[in-house]
């Protein structure tokens, strides 16, 4: 069942789709740190994240059958990653919940979250839990652009992923993402002024 | 170079985007300007701090999860539908006639769900028979109102269709769901053209009848010479209907479950769901119409390739894969494939139909998918009334 991790994830995929349905596993193994961290990016708490990332994998699961060789099997895997993110951010009951952290503040904004950090850093350096403390900043910032913006910013910035890339994940022309990542880090720079 | 123009182009600088000439008057310009030189600063230092941010791996037995969820979601098909085909239902009211047959064909498989047999029956009697048409008008009650059109079902040259255009009272109505069987969903077909005929009473309602007789007769004697020619992909286009369907209470209630609250507040009719449909090319509602005009266009993604027939089988798959339902079919006059198809489907499953359709955008070789973009990320659920549980599209072969 292990491949090796040379194993291109289009082989993967011809595998599964031969029948070998393991090599399922092996997908959701190579790429579900990466998964994971663009939903934490774009939902910003834990336990948001880790049901979009299994959603995503649930839905790759279903799809893979019929899944085309010819493009990309990480392009298609984060478009679906990103799409389930959008609608978890318009799902009404996520919408609920961030406007009642945003009346709270921004110390419940992390929600538990962040007092996770926190309890688990009482046992780290100084300087991991400054660094953590920084990092839930960073990450109030990028959870107040708007939704649209924060996609893109994510996929560039953080995850340092080709404009050419994050077109096709996105669908959105070039000129489209190119302005709203030059929006997203204009904004990321107000809200950042004096905090790090 | 402008200041104004380098500041613009910062961001393509710090990514590398731009050209070696424009790099070099870039760089210039920056030398010459402290302004633009702290700008690209607070770019530079934006972009260092996103890019240092630690990666946050998957929790531990995230693998197990996706599987235990996995097993959950392996349940029967039947269990899986019955949920949102006896929920509430978003129909299409922006082609009032469509979303009209669209009702119409679900209360006659809401009422027909027990009838397993006499499903089996139709659709044995369907398969068997040649070329088949019927076609009964009743007239009834000017506000009850019901169409039920069971129309083709194409196994080689043969093309069978059964239409009944029905008008009448409550009583008629549960009468005639006894007698008809419940159709299967391949063979739930509906014709724009007959169902206009809805809005004109009863001549005109046999006048467009008639018409659309013709039609199929036509399409009869098309199919056989259709078959061998080659033909181009189509472009398949997606519509999602959000219209409201105003339905009279008696009816809807029958058939569809609702909120309490807008049972009581139904008045002279029912509202099912719903906003205005408009033309995704013309919302403006952005803060940026240069985005919002690319959005609107939708996926550039080339469909899936193969003849129309290929193409709608792999559509139609797809559909049913993702737990939808086709509830009306237009073949249009002369086409062996359906122009256009409205599907039922759980609201929750629709981006799982729009992903597989996205993957085909970098196979090349056809046309193209148009996908609205509300569909497309999802954001259809926010004009979503709580509740619905199932949404209506139309599936454009052109």
């Amino acid at each position: 069942m292990n491949r090796e991790k040379s194993t291109p994830d289009l082989e993967l995929v011809m595998a599964f789709q031969e029948g070998r349905k393991e090599s399922f596993d092996e997908l959701v193994v190579r790429h579900q740190d990466r998964v994971f961290n663009i939903c934490f990016r774009m939902l910003g708490n834990f336990e948001d994240a880790n049901d979009c990332a299994q959603d995503t994998f649930i839905r790759v699961y279903r799809s893979l059958e019929r899944f085309r060789l010819q493009s990309s099997f990480s392009t298609w895997l984060y478009r679906i990653a990103v799409n389930t993110c959008k609608n978890r951010l318009s799902s009404s009951a996520f919408r609920r919940e961030r406007s009642v952290l945003r009346i709270n503040g921004s110390k419940d904004s992390d929600g538990d979250e962040r007092s996770m950090e926190i309890g688990d850093s009482t046992h780290t350096p100084n300087g991991a839990f400054e660094r953590r403390e920084r990092e839930a900043l960073i990450q109030d910032a990028i959870q107040s652009l708007p939704d649209k913006q924060r996609t893109v910013v994510v996929l560039r910035d953080v995850e340092g992923l080709s404009y050419e890339e994050i077109v096709k994940i996105t669908g959105m022309n070039l000129g489209t993402v190119k302005s709203r990542i030059a929006r997203a880090r204009e904004r990321l720079k107000h809200l950042l002024k004096g905090k790090i | 170079m402008k200041h104004r123009h380098v500041l613009r182009m910062l961001n393509d600088y710090v990514d590398g985007l731009l050209a070696e000439k424009r790099k070099i008057a870039v760089d210039e310009h920056l030398r010459s300007c402290p302004s633009c030189r702290e700008e690209l600063d607070h770019v530079r230092t934006v972009r260092r701090t996103l890019d240092q941010l630690s990666s946050r791996a998957a929790p531990p037995g995230f693998l197990e999860s996706v599987h235990r969820r996995l097993e959950k979601k392996q349940v029967p098909r039947s269990s899986v539908r019955k949920p949102w085909i006896q929920g509430r239902v978003v129909l299409p009211a922006g082609a009032a006639a469509f979303a009209t047959a669209a009702i119409a064909i679900i209360v006659v498989l809401n009422v027909m769900e027990p009838r397993k047999e006499a499903g089996k029956m139709a659709a044995r009697d369907m398969s068997d028979a040649k070329v088949e048409k019927e076609m009964v008008v009743r007239e009834g009650s000017e506000t009850m109102e019901e169409r039920e059109l069971v129309a083709r079902d194409r196994s080689g040259d043969k093309v069978e269709r059964e239409m009944a255009a029905r008008s009448h009272t409550e009583e008629e109505r549960k009468a005639a769901a006894v007698e008809v069987p419940e159709p299967t969903a391949e063979a739930d077909i509906a014709s724009d053209a007959a169902l206009q005929g809805k809005q004109k009473g009863g001549a005109g309602q046999e006048k467009m009848v008639e018409k659309e007789m013709a039609a199929v007769e036509e399409t009869i004697s098309f199919a056989a010479a259709k078959k061998a020619e080659p033909a181009e992909a189509p472009v398949i286009s997606i519509l999602l209907f959000k219209d409201t369907l105003e339905a009279p209470a008696e009816e809807a209630s029958e058939y569809v479950t609702y909120d309490v609250e807008e049972r009581e507040t139904s008045g002279d009719g029912v509202r099912i769901s719903g906003v205005k449909s408009r033309d995704f090319e013309g919302d403006t509602r952005e803060e940026d119409s240069m985005d919002m005009k690319a959005e609107s266009l939708s996926v550039q993604a080339p469909a899936p390739s193969g003849t129309p027939e290929q193409v709608y089988a792999v559509v139609e798959q797809m559909v049913h894969d993702s737990g939808g339902r086709i509830v009306a079919k237009d073949y249009g006059e002369k086409s062996t494939t359906p122009q256009s198809m409205v599907v039922e489907m759980p609201v929750q499953t629709v981006d799982i139909f729009v992903d597989e359709l996205m993957q085909y955008d970098e196979t090349g070789g056809s046309k193209g998918v148009v996908i609205p973009e509300e569909l497309k990320n999802g954001s259809f659920r926010r004009q979503l009334p709580d509740g619905v549980e199932s949404v209506a599209l139309k599936i454009s072969f052109e």
